[in-house]
């Protein structure tokens, strides 16, 4: 009786600080941005326009999944669009001088893997700030892609491949399921396994994790060559998208995937943040670019509102934290 | 606990995507059609990239012709040329049901797929100011500013007259994938293996990717690179109003001379002081009314979009659709210091 009755109140306590979580910001502004987008334009809200749209913006919400990890732990990674084109710049190389193009789909994921660990070897081997080594692969990977192909485009990928934005399964786009598949998954490991919570640990204190045995190098390696691998698969899915890989590709979508993984609430600090926030940002900002899109809104001040959001979601989560406390 | 968490934020997600269900239906009878009217007719515009002042003159020629013919024009552009920024934007089009669809495209093919969808759905796709060679299966019709047969031999002409038909010249370009300026770029090369030209040497091509800042930076490299340079020639807007920039800092005006294709508007200064003796360019507002009458008379079903197919633009005459329908405007108007101020765009 006794017991039943503490586990009431416990859950009460569980359910005033459940409102206290960042991520609320983030269903606050989709909120905003939903209603915003149907007061602008009367096109806006038609679901399976809505779910079309979504693909045009699936590979960034994928690589922020990824990037919220690395971003908890404490690092940064902003190669992530460069690895994103050279690999899917590879993987059309290698299918253009006559691969299997199922190889060449393996083959490029072992690229973006070997990508991420280039970083992640560069980063914890010569301990150096994650910032100053993913901005210079940011070029390199992206000047390596202009190399091998040059200023033209690899296209006539074979039929199966090409177009995943227009196959369905059960009415939805399948770039959608699949992210909202790899949410899941990413949603379990953090908060589910011990190396979920290895990734806070770093991400709060680093010599506290070295210290109470956490092999920080590892993990660290770990988190950066999913981000490879991630990233590759992004990029391969963003070639199907548009029937050709080319070197400019996802030119300055890391900051896109930067940006989901701050709407959702994620510290840039380390420490604090989840999946679920960046799964919501995804949203977030997907319906708010198309909402103002659709509503004829000049980038200039879609730029704006952007900037803003992503203030008040600093700012709000900030406040949360301090709460928390 | 978290658990729990992650099952309330995903249950009010769920909540919402039945919202956009319910909303879904009251979009759809908008798609009744009737016999249009040319007054009923929504054409829009999509720029490369915004804040260009080039395709400002553009939209001005679509808006002359909305006034005329009544009309709805709109016009709407990413913030970066980058090969796939115009995407979510015709794809909000598409939505928004629009008749035409008038684009400058930033990739020769990144856009197949998205046009192709817009063509489904039963919208003209005119391409505007660039063609997309290789994927005109994908547009309507293209609308070329003039021959660009001739664009690369013209300026290397315009250049060679004014240095001697001799030294060391550079080009400063757009971007590296530009499809106009690379394909103009490969018609001076031709052109300097005339025997005309046999003294003139092109030393470097560099890229301003149409960014001012960068074009200047870029320009002002060369100056350093090449002391003995004569001349420039920059084939995009942004990037001969930063060279044009670039070579007044550096007081290299007489011996080394610049031209390209400028609007009269960005380069005035540059003519009035003596930097720039001469330039070219054709009339983009030229190009954006010829470009909003085809698009009415296409869509009203006057005129097929065919090789050899002849049609009547007011003040421009007589036009014929060209092969692979492609249409050319007209010749380019070579701008100096005695005619500039007849010009305003």
């Amino acid at each position: 009786m006794l017991n039943k009755f503490k586990m009431k109140n416990k859950e009460k306590i569980d359910l005033r600080k459940m409102f206290m979580q960042p991520e609320y910001g983030t269903v606050l502004m989709l909120i905003f941005s939903v209603v915003l987008g149907s007061l602008l334009s009367p096109y806006f809200l038609d679901f399976g326009f809505l779910l079309d749209s979504s693909s045009m913006y699936v590979e960034y919400g994928i690589v922020a999944l990824c990037l919220t990890f690395i971003i908890i732990s404490g690092q940064i990674d902003l190669s992530v669009a460069s690895m994103m084109t050279l690999s899917a710049c590879t993987t059309a190389l290698l299918f253009e001088i006559g691969v299997p193009f199922g190889f060449c789909l393996i083959l490029g994921l072992i690229l973006g893997m070997l990508l991420g660990f280039f970083n992640g070897f560069v980063i914890t081997y010569f301990k150096l700030p994650p910032l100053i080594v993913t901005i210079g692969t940011l070029s390199l990977y992206r000047g390596i892609a202009q190399i091998i192909l040059g200023d033209r485009s690899i296209g006539h990928f074979p039929s199966w491949f090409s177009g995943i934005d227009f196959r369905y399964v059960l009415g939805i786009p399948v770039p959608l399921l699949i992210l909202t598949g790899l949410f899941i998954i990413a949603a379990l490991i953090l908060n589910k396994t011990i190396f979920g919570r290895q990734v806070y640990a770093i991400g709060t204190n680093e010599k506290a994790a070295i210290y109470s045995g956490i092999n920080v190098k590892k993990i660290k390696m770990i988190l950066f060559v999913f981000s490879g691998i991630i990233s590759a698969f992004g990029g391969i899915m963003m070639m199907s998208r548009l029937g050709i890989a080319r070197y400019n590709l996802s030119t300055g979508g890391e900051l896109e995937v930067v940006t989901i993984a701050l709407l959702g609430g994620t510290d840039i600090n380390g420490g604090r943040g989840n999946v679920v926030g960046t799964f919501i940002a995804f949203f977030v900002l997907f319906s708010l670019k198309v909402g103002l899109s659709v509503a004829n809104i000049k980038i200039e001040s879609q730029l704006t509102i952007i900037g803003f959001l992503l203030i008040f979601s600093i700012v709000f989560s900030n406040f949360i934290y301090s709460k928390q406390k | 606990m978290l658990n729990k968490k992650m099952k309330i934020v995903i249950s009010i997600l769920l909540v919402f995507i039945c919202m956009f269900g319910l909303f879904a239906n009251a979009t759809e009878e908008a798609t009744a059609a009737a016999a249009k009217t040319v007054g009923d007719l929504e054409i829009v515009f999509i720029p490369k990239n915004s804040g260009n002042p080039y395709f400002d003159s553009i939209v001005g020629g679509f808006e002359k012709a909305s006034q005329e013919l009544g009309f709805t024009f709109t016009t709407i552009a990413p913030a970066t040329a980058e090969a796939t920024s115009q995407i979510p934007f015709i794809k909000t089009q598409i939505q928004r049901g629009v008749d035409v669809i008038a684009i400058a495209p930033n990739s020769p093919d990144a856009l197949n797929q998205v046009f192709k969808q817009a063509m489904d759905a039963g919208i003209k796709v005119l391409i505007v100011n660039s063609d997309i060679p290789g994927s005109e299966d994908y547009r309507d019709v293209a609308i070329l500013p003039m021959d660009f047969e001739i664009t690369g031999s013209s300026q290397v002409e315009l250049l060679g007259s004014l240095i001697n038909y001799s030294g060391e010249i550079a080009v400063l370009s757009a971007t590296t994938d530009a499809p106009d300026q690379n394909y103009w770029i490969e018609g001076m090369k031709v052109a300097l293996k005339d025997p005309k030209y046999a003294n003139m040497t092109l030393v470097d091509v560099v890229y301003g990717d149409d960014d001012p800042q960068k074009s200047l930076t870029e320009a002002e490299a060369l100056l350093t690179k090449y002391p003995n340079l004569r001349g420039i020639i920059s084939p995009t807007t942004v990037g001969v109003a930063a060279t044009a920039q670039a070579v007044e800092n550096a007081g290299r005006a007489p011996q080394l001379q610049v031209t390209g294709l400028g609007t009269p508007n960005q380069m005035r200064r540059f003519v009035k002081n003596g930097t720039v003796t001469a330039f070219a360019l054709w009339s983009p507002f030229d190009e954006g009314y010829l470009a909003a009458n085809l698009a009415v008379d296409l869509v009203m079903g006057n005129v097929e979009a065919k090789e050899g197919v002849v049609f009547s633009v007011p003040e421009l005459g007589d036009i014929t659709i060209g092969p692979m329908r492609s249409i050319i405007t007209g010749p380019p108007t070579v701008f100096t210091i005695d005619n500039i101020d007849d010009f305003n765009f």
